[in-house]
């Protein structure tokens, strides 16, 4: 199973990231600050990171910094960001990120995203077939029920 | 600066490449078959493609700089640049599929396509890149192609709106160029990280068209990849011993930089250091670069120097080059680690040093100095000492700054102190070395030259005895010489001085007689000689000329009263002679033998003999002054003349001044005329006396410095400033400048003022035309003023689009997710799961719906839609009931103590704009506290106030906020993500403002913030208004 860390400052928002990856099978740790997210990097060593780019006290850019600087195997980093225009982020997308979320963020582009940027493995396609499983039968299920 | 260079002769080789003239070969052309591939075009020769044979090429743009016009694209067959027609293109981007009409045309290396037209079909994926590596490139064949190639960014800079890196690929550098909008920064996160690129294959060429390097051009920054990139800091890598440099390492890579430690030996205000540790010496090159900001651009420029001193222990990282003989360190930094002594140098032989083991180390040598280098600029330059030691000559080599002179002296013995550099010869064998010198003090001189030295000694004594030799022999030549002459000399001496005797006397005899002839026959005078007698017995060849006859015999004939043309003017001159003896200069008509008449001018005197009382002879002279007379006729015609002319110049000139002295007085502006001299008014006309407000003769008692202020508005004091501007108008400009004036009460007025010299021979005179500006100074203010509230307007705007789009995809993201998660994990979730995400839902939508009310309030205020309602309210339940509602609103985060004083139970005012501006303040208050820090909440009154205060411990505002504090959108810089639309303090504002009421903030950031209202709702309460 693989270890995600998702840093935002947005405590709902956080939440939401952190249920929906944990409702995908996948081991999720937060941390709410920039700060935060660079301990919980280095000591728990997750395999992706999913950072909010605009954060009080260290921002996003400053993570990949850090992590950039103390370590050289790292993890996928992705950025998430509310910043308005694309093509404007791309040019200032940090040399060596691996990507970005733009927000809003949807279920869909979020797990697109991480299953990209993480190798192919046995665990992961049994819970992504568990899932289309479980929500078959929730629609099934649930159409009769919501009369 | 290299980027420079190459950037000025990009804009030469551009230039050159659009010289081409489809419009002159496209006639011919129309013949010719259509091509429509690229590779066809780029098969023609130049000076076919110069007919300008029709193309129609479909293909994607793979470059387009629309700032330089440099424009390729690529079709299935190959790449090719299209030259821009006369209209103006579009910006294309990389990727777009395009048709291109066109003809073909010359270009400076290639074929090229000149545009007639450019259609936008569609998009297609760039072409796959052709990988290359430089030396392919060099060949040229695939200039203007899309290509792919790797290297190390070495360095980059902005220039002419283009991006240039510096590219270092295998032994090689070439630039890439990239167009760069204004808005695009250094990409400084690439500096020393290896690249691959993507773009068209470009050349660089000389004036001759001949290729002498590579570029790129690549579209944008997405066609460059990192490979690897570079490490974080070279201080931070292990240290390498020098000797180890460019010895055999598996994991070597000239790509990648090194560390390394030494002591400075040498260090060379241009940037040359030597450094040496145990193992051996290192050349050290310092071009590091950090990025600047210029007027023209932005570059990376040196960092600031570390002075260093011999001895200092330094740390180097940098990339390791192969240089002339051993290994050097290229775009170096340095950083300087301790101070200390200078290394003790190894004392070696020239052919100790020729052995080359001792290259870049710190060595000491005794020879003799040959010859100083001269001087060849103003600037720290290098100079060159030639020494010699045994049968070797090598070179000193140091850097002296410009005020310092090399106090040596040819022949000397001197100690030289340096480091060692060694230069290769055929087959890589040392062939010379030199030394480089780190300060002029590290030369000392052993001995200065001798005198005698065993050299010159034989050389003056062999000179010394052949001037003597030489000298004896001619002097006995001379002698003799002498004598010889001697004799001859007094021999001709006495014969000369028999004869020069005899034709001195001979001499004098005929010159006498030649010079009474002389006189008498070459004037142009006549002389004559006459008795009263006999008449004229003697007259002159001119006399005979004058009178017209043909010889002196028939002259002497004629009488003399006949050649007077009044008798009476003989009887006068003889009455003359007879009274005077002699008359001067008297004129008299006279007569020729032809009978015409002429004027001549007389003398004589009278001769007398021994006994007669009366004279015996008169002698004179006449001139022909005919030619005279009729002159002086002539120049008193012209006098009179002369004088009737100036007299109706004069009279013009009087109605030419009366008619420039009424457009003087009727001209619109202030006109005048100062005298430089002086600095004082002369003319000035009415409009001058107007503008001033002055009288006449008080204004011609002062200048424009005295009716001026001072100083002038930029801070010259004004005398300076005018003397300034007068100077210029007698050099021969016409300055035209702003200046404050003085009016006679002392206010002060702009003016323009226009100054030109007047042409005047004696005096230095200026007209001065004077405008009163202050009209046209207020419109500008007043244009000024409204262009800054348009930009305040405009600024409002893109704050509320930005507020907006900030604070409202927060809880919109929110409300998406929230909703996603319900949907498709619904099953999965637990009740209380479920509960929470739909509570998030909730508050989100609840926060926007605020956020929302905030901006419809804020409108309605601006509209002028809120108005002053005033009716009686209890203060005291009213203050409660908001406290309530906002600890309520904001789910308790902190207390809030409402603590009345004295409050009377009834108010008059408008509940509405009281609540807007208490629940504002109070939530504020509470939003920016820390949880649980207490809110303080006060109302009192105070004679006809009420003054209600907000206290809070919380974040503070900052003093660079406080003063757009009410501004719309405006939020402090400290407020981080909490929530807010910047709108309420101007809520606060308005209704304060429509309350007639006052609002006061004190504020330390940090510490907490207190705000203070002041309201009359008490007797009668305040002035209903309208906002």
């Amino acid at each position: 199973m693989y270890k995600i860390l998702v840093i935002e400052d947005e405590c709902q928002m956080r939440k939401n990231i952190c249920t929906i990856l944990q409702m995908e099978e996948f081991e999720v740790i937060s941390a709410k600050d920039g700060r935060e997210g660079v301990e919980k990097a280095l000591s728990e060593k997750p395999d992706l990171i999913l950072c909010d780019l605009m954060m009080p006290e260290l921002d996003g850019e400053g993570v990949f910094e850090a992590l950039n600087n103390s370590s050289d195997d790292n993890a996928p980093f992705i950025f998430l960001t509310a910043r308005g225009n694309t093509a404007f982020f791309r040019r200032e997308l940090p040399g060596g990120a691996d990507g970005y979320l733009m927000k809003p963020i949807t279920a869909d582009e979020l797990l697109k995203v991480v299953t990209s940027k993480l190798p192919p493995d046995s665990n992961r396609r049994d819970a992504e077939t568990q899932r289309q499983m479980t929500a078959e039968a929730a629609t099934s299920y649930e159409s009769p029920k919501t009369e | 600066m290299r980027h420079r260079d190459s950037s000025l002769w990009f804009l030469l080789c551009l230039a050159a490449w659009c010289d081409f003239a489809p419009s002159a070969a496209a006639q011919a052309a129309d013949s010719l078959p259509t091509l429509t591939t690229a590779q066809q075009v780029r098969e023609l020769s130049n000076a076919e493609a110069g007919r300008g044979q029709p193309v129609r090429l479909r293909g994607i743009v793979t470059y387009h700089d629309p700032k330089w016009e440099t424009l390729f694209v690529q079709d299935a067959t190959a790449g090719i640049y299209i030259g821009a027609g006369d209209h103006s293109r579009p910006h294309y981007r990389a990727g777009q599929l395009v048709e291109v009409d066109g003809v073909t045309a010359a270009g400076t290396f290639a074929p090229i396509v000149a545009e007639r037209r450019i259609a936008v079909v569609g998009a297609a994926p760039l072409p796959s890149p052709k990988a290359m590596t430089f030396e392919q490139l060099a060949t040229g064949k695939d200039d203007s192609q899309w290509i792919e190639m790797t290297g190390l960014v070495r360095g980059m800079s902005i220039e002419w709106q283009r991006l240039m890196i510096d590219i270092s690929h295998g032994g090689a550098r070439f630039l890439a160029h990239f167009p760069a909008p204004p808005s695009l920064r250094l990409p400084t996160n690439l500096m020393h990280c290896e690249v691959r690129l993507r773009g068209v294959a470009g050349s660089v060429l000389n004036q001759k068209n001949q290729l002498i390097g590579m570029r790129m051009f690549v579209p944008d920054l997405e066609q460059v990849t990192v490979i690897a990139p570079a490490p974080a800091d070279p201080f931070n890598l292990p240290l390498l011993p020098l000797s180890s440099l460019l010895g055999f390492n598996p994991h070597y890579s000239s790509n990648r930089r090194i560390r390394v430690a030494g002591t400075v030996t040498l260090a060379w205000p241009s940037g040359t250091i030597y450094v040496q540790d145990d193992t051996d010496g290192l050349h050290v090159k310092l071009t590091a670069m950090k990025p600047r900001d210029d007027t023209s651009g932005q570059y990376l420029e040196p960092p600031p120097r570390v002075q260093l001193r011999p001895g200092d222990k330094i740390e180097a990282t940098g990339y390791p080059a192969m240089g002339e003989f051993a290994p050097m360190l290229q775009d170096a930094e340095v950083r300087k680690i301790s101070s200390g002594r200078a290394l003790t140098p190894l004392r070696l032989t020239p052919e100790q040093a020729l052995g080359g083991t001792n290259d870049a180390q710190a060595v000491e040598l005794d020879a003799r100095l040959l010859e100083i280098s001269p001087r060849v600029s103003s600037g720290p330059e290098e100079r060159a000492l030639v020494l010699n030691s045994g049968e070797h000559i090598f070179q000193a080599h140091l850097e002296i700054p410009p005020n310092r002179e090399v106090a040596l002296r040819p022949q000397s013995m001197v100690r030289v102190k340096g480091v060692c550099s060694v230069a290769l010869g055929p087959r890589h064998k040392p062939r010379s070395f030199r030394l480089l010198v780190h300060d002029l003090a590290d030369i000392s001189i052993l001995r200065t030259p001798p005198w005698w030295t065993s050299a010159n000694v034989p050389k003056l004594l062999a000179i010394s005895g052949g001037i003597i030799v030489a000298g004896l022999g001619w002097l006995t030549v001379l002698r003799r010489q002498v004598r010889t002459q001697e004799e001859r000399i007094r021999a001709l001496n006495r014969e000369a001085e028999l004869q020069q005797e005899r034709r001195r006397a001979e001499a004098a005899l005929r010159e006498s007689q030649q010079l009474l002839s002389s006189i008498t026959q070459n004037i142009s005078e006549g002389i004559y000689r006459s008795t009263p007698e006999r008449g004229l017995v003697y007259v002159n060849e001119a006399f005979v000329r004058m009178f017209g006859y043909d010889s002196v015999d028939e002259m002497l004939k004629v009488p003399s009263a006949r050649l007077y043309a009044n008798a009476a003017d003989r009887a006068k001159l003889i009455q003359l002679i007879e009274n005077d003896g002699r008359f001067v200069n008297q004129e008299v008509e006279l007569v020729r033998k032809d009978g015409s008449r002429f004027w001549g001018l007389l003398s004589s005197i009278g001769i007398y003999g021994d006994v007669s009382k009366k004279p015996i002879y008169f002698d004179g002279a006449i001139s022909d002054i005919t030619r005279r007379k009729r002159m002086e006729e002539e120049l008193q015609s012209l006098n009179r003349d002369l004088e009737r002319r100036i007299e109706e110049r004069t009279a013009e000139l009087r109605t030419s001044e009366a008619r420039y002295r009424v457009m003087l007085e009727n001209a619109p502006e202030a006109i005048t005329v100062i005298d430089a001299a002086t600095g004082r008014f002369l003319d000035p006309n009415h409009n001058t006396l107007r503008l001033f407000e002055m009288e006449r003769d008080h204004l011609l008692a002062l200048g424009p410095v005295e009716l001026s202020p001072p100083a002038q508005a930029d801070g010259r004091p004004s005398h300076e400033a005018y003397a300034k501007q007068l100077k210029a108008a007698l050099d021969g400009d016409t300055p035209v400048f702003e200046w404050n004036h003085l009016h006679s009460d002392g206010t002060q007025f702009a003016c323009e003022v226009r100054l030109a010299r007047l042409p005047d021979a004696t005096r230095q005179l200026v007209r001065a035309s004077i405008t009163d500006i202050s009209e046209r100074k207020r419109a500008e203010m007043e244009l000024l003023k409204s262009l800054a509230l348009e930009k305040e307007l405009n600024q409002l705007k893109s704050s509320f689009v930005s507020m907006v789009s900030h604070e409202f995809r927060t809880p919109l993201g929110i409300i998406m997710s929230s909703a996603e998660i319900l949907q498709r994990y619904l099953m999965k979730l637990t009740l209380e799961q479920r509960q929470e995400q739909l509570q998030a839902i909730h508050k989100s939508v609840r926060r926007m719906s605020s956020l929302m009310e905030e901006v419809l309030l804020l409108s309605r205020v601006e509209a002028g839609h809120m108005e002053y309602k005033p009716k009686a309210i209890d203060l005291d339940a009213f203050c409660r009931r908001l406290t309530e509602e906002v600890l309520s609103a904001m789910s308790r985060q902190c207390p809030i103590e409402f603590q009345p004083r004295d409050l009377p139970p009834e108010a008059m005012g408008d509940e509405g704009l009281l609540r807007h501006i208490l629940t504002n303040l109070l939530s504020n208050a509470v939003k920016y506290s820390p949880p649980g820090e207490p809110v303080r909440f006060t109302a009192e009154r105070r004679n006809g106030h009420a003054v209600f205060q907000v206290e809070d411990h919380g974040i503070g505002i900052p003093a660079a906020d406080r003063d757009r504090l009410f501004k719309s959108f405006h939020r402090g810089q400290n407020t981080g993500h909490l929530p807010g639309t910047g709108l309420g303090l101007t809520i606060v504002k308005r209704c304060v403002d429509l309350h007639g009421g006052k609002i006061h903030v004190d504020s330390s950031e940090g510490r907490g913030t207190r705000f203070t209202v002041l309201l009359p709702l008490f007797e009668g309460g305040g002035d209903a208004k309208t906002v």
